[in-house]
């Protein structure tokens, strides 16, 4: 009797193989690889960052944001998703070795397909040896070029690499027919390789460098020299590449004594520091960026930016306003798509499917063909109006339509 | 009222240092009082004790003065109770002028036009003040530092002066001059006074009674007269034979 | 020639503003330093804290000179409170810890003004002078903020005040007794716990109003003091420390000199204004007003 249900039982099973794997060739044949149905999976998506603090909390409400979208409504061919997250957080700083040792677990003992190692270029540099070897995918938030030079196959990027900005810049500059350059720098690893780049940049695109001052680290007033010297040099524009928050000191100062020029930045302006500047200061302030910050939704004219926000706000009650948002907000439209065009939850079959992805993130369409493991390849840009739009800047093109435009002087040439 | 100051069973601590270990003594209304003893006997610690200027952790016992027992007030709040105390070594204030150290004096007097009376009356009574004015305190020379202290104290109109060592480091001739001073002001305003001296010999002739401190005890009093004739003391602080 | 006067006014005059915010600081050094041997590392903190305050008084819709008043006399009660509740508690006890417990405050302070407003910058009210905010002057062709010239009024008007409070009131007087002779001014029945509080008022009075007057021209911080304070300082100490007049002196050097050398090469601000400090103090050890000379008389 045993033996027959055995026997029945087999049959059975085979039975039901056989439906199985006829089913899935008939969908491969369709849709090309992977499994219709990843019922019973698991994607773990890892994180690495200061889970404490107002970047790594960001991180992980958007992550958690997708996952529960996704869980919910099956998205990912009915894959359960989980998010396993790692602090690296040592003595205030996120810390190399920490972060080391977190990713050799993610790949070890949690098995993460997917690991993000944060916003900061140094620790991704760290780690994505680590993750290319353990042959997950990989996705940087962080923007310097350093990191994406080493060859790793498998480590992404859902930023813009800084080397793609500073193009932008001078692209702007030349089309404003803004000639004479003055740069002003402060005296950090990040700015000065950012003022040799935006030098290297000038130089190539025919504009002149005709000043460049540093601003002393650490005070943030005793800088009216330089800002004379700049002023006095009569650019026709001042680049400016200096710590988040000390932006508001130098613009103030430059536009106080009597700069009434455009003046870029090199990195976006948080919507509280365009409060510090003071709304007629501020206007003429242009960068050049993927995206902009917004205090309130309905200051975002784009659709598409808008919904994600929206759909952030419902869930957590506020508007983001720091650019990691948007940076993470990518970083999971790549897992989406990767895991939709790969019909599979498995690392290799998604780096297989991210080099065939094209679609639309929040700073545009998101192309990764070109083979680079990058996506955004320029910026465009924004223009601070101080016209009390909640802080946000206006693209380039609306601002010289407005008239406010009219009060900055946009180039001595003309 | 019983005795206008009065310390009984007083001890004094420097940390671990028993340095004042358990005296009594008192002072009347209108004597000179001295107290004399060899150098580190105790005097300084027990005089500036008395006017609240040592750390009130170190002093044990009572003090008790018009009645009030003072031990471990401030020195502000004491001096406003009318004691003015000359301390060890002057301490005239350098960078003020003679005048502006006698008004300091005066602090706690709300009486401006009496003050400035007083003043001219302390110039009178000591000239060499008057002459030095508009002079810096520091620039005066130790006898005439003496002169502002003693001068600045009697602006305070007080009616207890503890006088800390007006000898040191004076001419003879200078020293009986201010010591002079000294008994004239007692016999002139009628101020008590509560001498702390090392000099013996000239404190015993010009107070009333005395008391001799060693190693943080009385261990003679009496008259002057009386102490002057004593073999001990002649011995020890007189330097007869 | 007028290019030349051009750049003196332009480099001159916001060099002079700044000269006087870290001299308003250097008095506060200078008097504390004279009155208790000891140096206040929170003033920085503190001339943070004052100008958030007014700031967010401004927010509150008082106007911009009501605001700093009421700024400059809060601050001067956080000062007493400063001293009377911690700096006078821990002399009493273990003097030689008052440097490292202002050290202690002014990290305390200055997170606190963080906690409190964010590491952000915030613009405050710029002062118009007759609906301009700046003062053009023809025959140069410049124009100078009026800030900056309000600024400098307002420090020399301070100056001037604490100089007669010190010198012609009686309180005053017994300020400068007590710092000189402790001991002395106590039997005379100064207390010296009360002049040492308002000294330390005083400073941070100073400070918050020197914080206040730097508001429209650099925005406001939490952090906006620590740089002013310890220039008010260095200033102190190249001007003779303990001398109030010196650090008056040394403070405007210091401003100025820092904005010329921005100027010239903007690299090397920091190291050729420092370097500058030494040799100065190398020359002169006594500072410019050869305190030394002053107190050994």
């Amino acid at each position: 009797m045993k033996k027959a249900i055995r026997f029945v039982s087999m049959i059975l099973c085979l039975v039901l193989l056989c439906c199985c794997l006829s089913s899935c060739g008939q969908k491969k044949e369709e849709e090309g690889n992977g499994d219709g149905d990843l019922s019973g999976k698991t994607l773990t998506i890892g994180l690495v960052s200061s889970l404490a603090d107002n970047t790594g909390k960001l991180h992980q409400e958007v992550i958690n944001l997708f996952i529960d979208k996704w869980n919910k409504e099956g998205t990912l061919y009915g894959a359960n998703v989980k998010l396993v997250a790692y602090d690296n957080l040592n003595n205030g700083a996120q810390d190399t070795e920490m972060s080391i040792k977190c990713v050799q677990k993610l790949l070890s003992s949690d098995h993460a397909q997917v690991i993000i190692p944060g916003q900061l270029s140094n620790i991704i540099q760290a780690v994505g040896g680590l993750i290319n070897d353990g042959e997950a995918v990989g996705i940087g938030l962080g923007l310097a070029p350093t990191w994406m030079e080493q060859g790793w196959e498998y480590v992404y990027r859902t930023a813009l690499n800084n080397n793609f900005q500073i193009p932008s810049v001078t692209a702007t500059m030349n089309s404003l027919n803004q000639k004479n350059i003055a740069i002003l720098y402060q005296n950090t690893d990040n700015c000065l390789t950012f003022r040799d780049s935006i030098k290297a940049a000038a130089i190539e695109d025919g504009l002149n460098v005709v000043a460049e001052e540093m601003l002393a680290d650490g005070s943030g007033t005793g800088i009216t020299g330089q800002i004379t010297s700049v002023i006095n040099s009569d650019p026709d524009t001042i680049f400016v590449t200096a710590m988040g928050g000390s932006f508001g000191t130098v613009v103030k100062q430059l536009r106080q004594s009597g700069y009434k020029g455009m003046i870029y930045i090199g990195q976006i302006l948080m919507t509280t520091e365009v409060d510090s500047i003071g709304d007629e200061e501020v206007n003429g302030v242009i960068m050049c960026s993927p995206y902009v910050s917004y205090e309130r939704i309905e200051d975002c004219n784009n659709d598409f930016v808008k919904s994600c926000l929206q759909e952030f706000y419902d869930k957590y009650g506020y508007c983001p306003v720091d650019d990691q948002f948007y940076k993470m907000w990518d970083a999971m439209l790549l897992v989406q798509n990767a895991v939709l065009a790969a019909k599979s939850v498995d690392a290799a079959d998604m780096q297989k499917a991210i080099s065939t992805l094209k679609f639309d993130g929040t700073a545009g369409t998101m192309d990764f063909t070109k083979g680079s493991n990058e996506c955004y390849y320029g910026a465009r840009a924004w223009v601070y109006t101080g016209q009390g739009v909640g802080g946000a800047p206006v693209a380039l093109e609306d601002w010289l339509t407005m008239d406010v435009s009219k009060k900055v002087i946009i180039t001595k040439q003309s | 009222m019983g005795h206008m100051l009065e310390l009984s069973d007083f001890h004094y601590y420097y940390g671990q240092i028993h340095a004042v270990k358990g005296i009594s003594f008192y002072v009347d209304e209108g004597e000179i009082v001295t107290l004399i003893g060899a150098n580190g006997a105790g005097k300084s610690t027990t005089l500036n004790s008395i006017a609240g200027l040592t750390r009130a952790l170190g002093v044990k016992g009572r003090i008790t003065y018009k009645g009030v027992d003072i031990a471990g007030k401030s020195g502000h709040n004491i001096c406003k109770m009318g004691m003015m105390a000359v301390v060890e070594g002057r301490h005239v204030f350098p960078q003020l002028t003679v005048y502006e150290n006698l008004r300091m004096g005066a602090y706690r007097r709300n009486d401006t036009k009496e003050v400035l009376k007083d003043i001219e009356e302390v110039f009178d009574f000591f000239p060499r003040l008057r002459e030095r004015r508009e002079q810096m305190g520091g620039t005066l020379s130790g006898g005439e530092q003496q002169m502002l202290a003693i001068g600045r104290a009697l602006v305070n109109k007080p009616d207890l002066i503890l006088l800390d060592e007006p000898s040191l480091g004076l001419a003879p001739i200078i020293v009986e001059d201010i010591f002079r001073k000294i008994k004239e002001i007692n016999e002139v305003n009628g101020t008590t006074i509560l001498l702390v001296e090392q000099n013996s010999n000239i404190a015993l002739h010009t107070a009333s009674r005395g008391y001799v401190l060693q190693n943080g005890e009385i261990v003679i009093e009496g008259k002057c007269e009386d102490l002057l004739n004593d073999p001990k003391v002649q011995h020890a602080y007189l330097g007869l034979t | 020639m007028n290019d030349t006067l051009k750049l003196i006014l332009q480099l001159m005059i916001p060099g002079l503003c700044l000269g006087c915010v870290y001299g308003l600081n250097g008095i506060g050094a200078a008097l504390l330093y004279k009155g208790s041997h000891t140096i206040n590392n929170a003033q920085g903190a503190v001339v943070g804290f004052g100008a958030l305050l007014g700031y967010s008084l401004q927010n509150r819709g008082l106007g911009l000179i009501s605001s700093t008043i009421i700024a400059t006399i809060a601050c001067f009660f956080v000062g007493v409170l400063l001293q009377v509740g911690v700096i006078s508690q821990i002399e009493k006890k273990a003097p030689i810890y008052v440097v490292i417990a202002t050290l202690a405050l002014s990290i305390v302070i200055t997170n606190a003004n963080y906690l409190i407003v964010g590491s952000y910058t915030y613009d405050s009210a710029v002062i118009l002078i007759n609906v301009s905010k700046y003062l053009h002057i023809d025959s140069v062709n410049v124009d100078i903020l009026w800030s900056n010239i309000v600024a400098i009024a307002v420090s020399f008007i301070a100056m001037v005040s604490v100089h007669f409070f010190l010198n012609k009131t009686k309180f005053g007087s017994a300020m400068r007794a007590a710092a000189m002779d402790p001991f002395a001014a106590e039997s005379c029945g100064i207390s010296v716990v009360k002049t040492r509080a308002v000294t330390w008022g005083i400073m941070s009075a100073l400070g918050a109003l020197g914080g206040c007057l730097t508001g429209p021209l650099f925005g406001v911080s939490a952090g906006i003091g620590i740089a002013a304070g310890a220039k008010g300082n260095t200033g102190a100490v190249l001007g003779g420390y303990g001398n109030m007049y010196g650090a008056i002196i040394g403070g405007m050097i210091i401003g100025i000199v820092e904005t010329i050398f921005g100027y010239i090469y903007s690299p090397y601000q920091t190291a050729f204004t420092n370097a500058l400090f030494l040799i100065f103090i190398l020359l002169l050890p006594h500072g410019i007003m050869n305190e030394k000379a002053i107190e050994e008389g």
